[in-house]
């Protein structure tokens, strides 16, 4: 059964429970009321009883004729509180005793009436049959109150213990429901979050237990499916990472081979070549001597080119150890090495103070100085080459800029400028291989951020990028 | 196989190279260099041990002294440079000897490991020749003229 039909059940009890009590509080508070009522008759009863007596008494020893009046009064009122009594049918078989009695008195009382004053013997003998048939009736009348108020302790007594046994009665129905929520709720509930809180901590392989039929049972059941999906997902990922794993040892073995293996004929023909030139001079001509330079100066460019792939394929796999970057200084570090190297073309580097950034240094200095060499090589034929590196804010980011008055570029390219060996310049007039910005790309976007590019043929070209945080 | 390039000396520099290309302009660029010293060629990991610690081929070579200087490749056939590395450093004859590793690579992992196990230098092996001449030359005259050895331990 589920939880939400017994608490509907648990709470249609109560209430059913609560109506039947109140319906027997009621009918217990009338039969109160009914005794009472009958009490007050029967008081009443006892009071007319007395006067009637008086007025007797009055008629037959004064002769009065108001008394004789008074008499008929007081008798029919006793008559009608008789009647409104027997109608009641609270006191059952004791009134008939006093109808009857009553009836005896009408009689005598009429004989009385009849017999002349002077007949007072008889008048007597009569007077006292009255008063004898009266005094019993008043008697009868204290007895009727007496049961009276013997029934309104008995009413009473029993709308208390009605009270009582309903108040009883809910109170058990509330223990049966806290009980039944226990083990139907808090017993289920602790179970599943042992179960839950096993599975946080890392236990995949829990059983959520709870077999049952109602909500519980099915949240055990889901929280069971949940963590078998969870499971699944994490086996799915272990097998992805290691097959990842395995493609990166691949990939570092064929770097090794690439690095080892490509390069060593290109020294030989480089080497051997050099040895021609050197040993055979004078066997040679112009021509022959062109022809080895060539395969040189082609070894050793091929040379550079599997240095840049392996540049490239290292900036990828080699782990980052984020943390705060200054940017200014290293900015002046790697100015400072390119002037050192290229002593006599001053550029003028504008480079802002307290530049920071969340990156990993090391490939953030690979990064910098790819940027910075090519602001330095492609402003190197303006009259003043600037330099400027700081920061703005665009599109709500703040990017890092890396900004020189050199040759630009023509938009129309941008999209091929970060790609591995695209060059937009001729070799002859910008030396270079085309990975610098290639590289660059790889750094930021392993930082999850974003570089782009702008520019415009002869007036300089301006680099911005951000990294996930760049700090303000 | 083993070649004497020069007269037997005190001087004998060691050259673990397999490729007969590298071997030889290595030679060569020493050479260039104006080192007489006599130049011992090793194409393999097993071979050079067995040289170092005349084994084998090499048992005659049980009263001669040990090179004066090791230019190890990393990648050779049957024992690899860092193996023979390990071995020379772990045997009391041969732990002191200048090691220079000379190679293609330039994986952070091969130079880490090679300092890792003693080695002196490292050097990777650039294509210009004309840089490869200038690099022998250094490390000829640092190693075998202007540095000065630890006194022979005895035996």
């Amino acid at each position: 059964m589920k939880v939400v039909t017994k608490q509907q059940l648990a709470m249609s009890t109560i209430m059913a429970t609560a109506a039947l009590i109140a319906v027997a509080v009621w009918w217990a508070d009338s039969n109160v009321g009914k005794a009472t009522r009958s009490q007050i008759a029967a008081t009443a009863l006892a009071r007319s009883l007395t006067e009637l007596r008086l007025v007797t008494f009055e008629f037959v020893f004064k002769g009065e004729r108001r008394a004789l009046e008074q008499w008929h009064v007081v008798s029919d009122r006793l008559d009608n509180q008789l009647a409104a009594l027997a109608r009641t049918d609270i006191f059952g078989e004791k009134l008939a005793p006093m109808l009857l009695r009553r009836e005896n008195v009408k009689y005598l009382w009429a004989q009385i009436v009849k017999t002349p004053e002077q007949d007072i013997r008889l008048r007597r003998l009569l007077t006292s049959q009255i008063l004898v048939n009266q005094q019993a009736n008043l008697a009868s009348a204290y007895e009727l109150t007496a049961t009276a108020t013997q029934r309104i302790q008995n009413a009473q007594l029993l709308s208390f213990t009605i009270g009582a046994s309903g108040l009883a009665v809910i109170c058990l129905i509330a223990i049966g429901f806290s009980v039944l929520l226990y083990h139907d709720i808090t017993v289920p509930l602790r179970q599943l979050q042992r179960a839950a809180r096993s599975t946080a901590s890392g236990q995949l392989n829990t059983v959520f237990s709870v077999e049952r039929d109602d909500e519980l049972g099915a949240l055990s059941h889901d929280l069971q499916a949940m963590a078998t999906t969870l499971r699944t997902l994490l086996e799915e990922q272990r097998k992805a990472s290691q097959k990842l794993q395995l493609l990166n040892q691949e990939m570092e073995s064929f770097s090794y081979s690439v690095s080892h293996d490509l390069r060593g004929p290109l020294r030989s023909m480089d080497g051997f070549s050099l040895c021609l030139l050197e040993d055979y001079s004078d066997k040679l001509d112009a021509d022959g001597v062109d022809a080895l330079n060539r395969i040189r100066a082609a070894s050793q460019r091929m040379g550079q080119l599997i240095d840049d792939l392996l540049a490239l394929s290292q900036v990828t796999r080699a782990a980052l150890n984020v943390s705060q970057v200054d940017v200014s200084a290293l900015a002046r570090e790697i100015a400072a090495t390119i002037d050192h190297e290229n002593a006599g073309t001053p550029v003028n580097w504008q480079i802002a103070d307290g530049l920071t950034l969340q990156a990993d240094r090391s490939a953030m200095a690979i990064a910098l100085n790819n940027l910075m060499r090519n602001a330095w090589k492609f402003s190197g034929k303006a009259v003043q080459p600037v330099v400027h590196i700081d920061r703005c804010a665009r599109g709500g980011k703040h990017w890092m800029r890396v900004a020189d008055n050199g040759v630009g570029f023509d938009m129309a390219f941008a999209d091929r400028l970060f790609g591995a060996f695209q060059r937009l310049h001729n070799v002859s007039e910008f030396p270079g291989t085309g990975i610098g910005l290639a590289i660059v790309k790889r750094v930021i976007a392993r930082h999850g951020g974003e570089i782009v590019a702008e520019s415009r043929p002869g007036h300089g070209a301006e680099f911005f990028f951000y990294t996930e945080s760049v700090k303000p | 196989m083993i070649m004497q390039h020069a007269i037997a000396s005190d001087k004998v520099i060691l050259l673990v190279e397999d490729q007969p290309d590298d071997e030889k302009l290595t030679i060569r660029a020493l050479r260039k260099s104006n080192l007489a010293n006599p130049i011992a060629v090793a194409r393999d990991g097993v071979e050079a041990l067995d040289f170092l610690f005349a084994r084998g081929d090499f048992a005659d070579r049980a009263d001669k002294p040990v090179p004066t200087l090791i230019i190890l490749d990393l990648k050779l056939p049957k024992l690899d440079g860092l193996a023979v590395l390990r071995a020379l450093r772990a045997d009391r004859r041969t732990r002191l000897i200048p090691v220079v590793v000379m190679t293609s690579s330039k994986e952070e992992s091969d130079v880490v490991a090679s300092y890792e196990l003693g080695a002196n230098s490292y050097i990777r092996k650039p294509v210009d020749f004309g840089e490869f001449l200038k690099a022998a030359n250094m490390l000829g005259v640092y190693w075998l003229l202007l540095n000065q050895p630890c006194p022979s331990v005895p035996t």
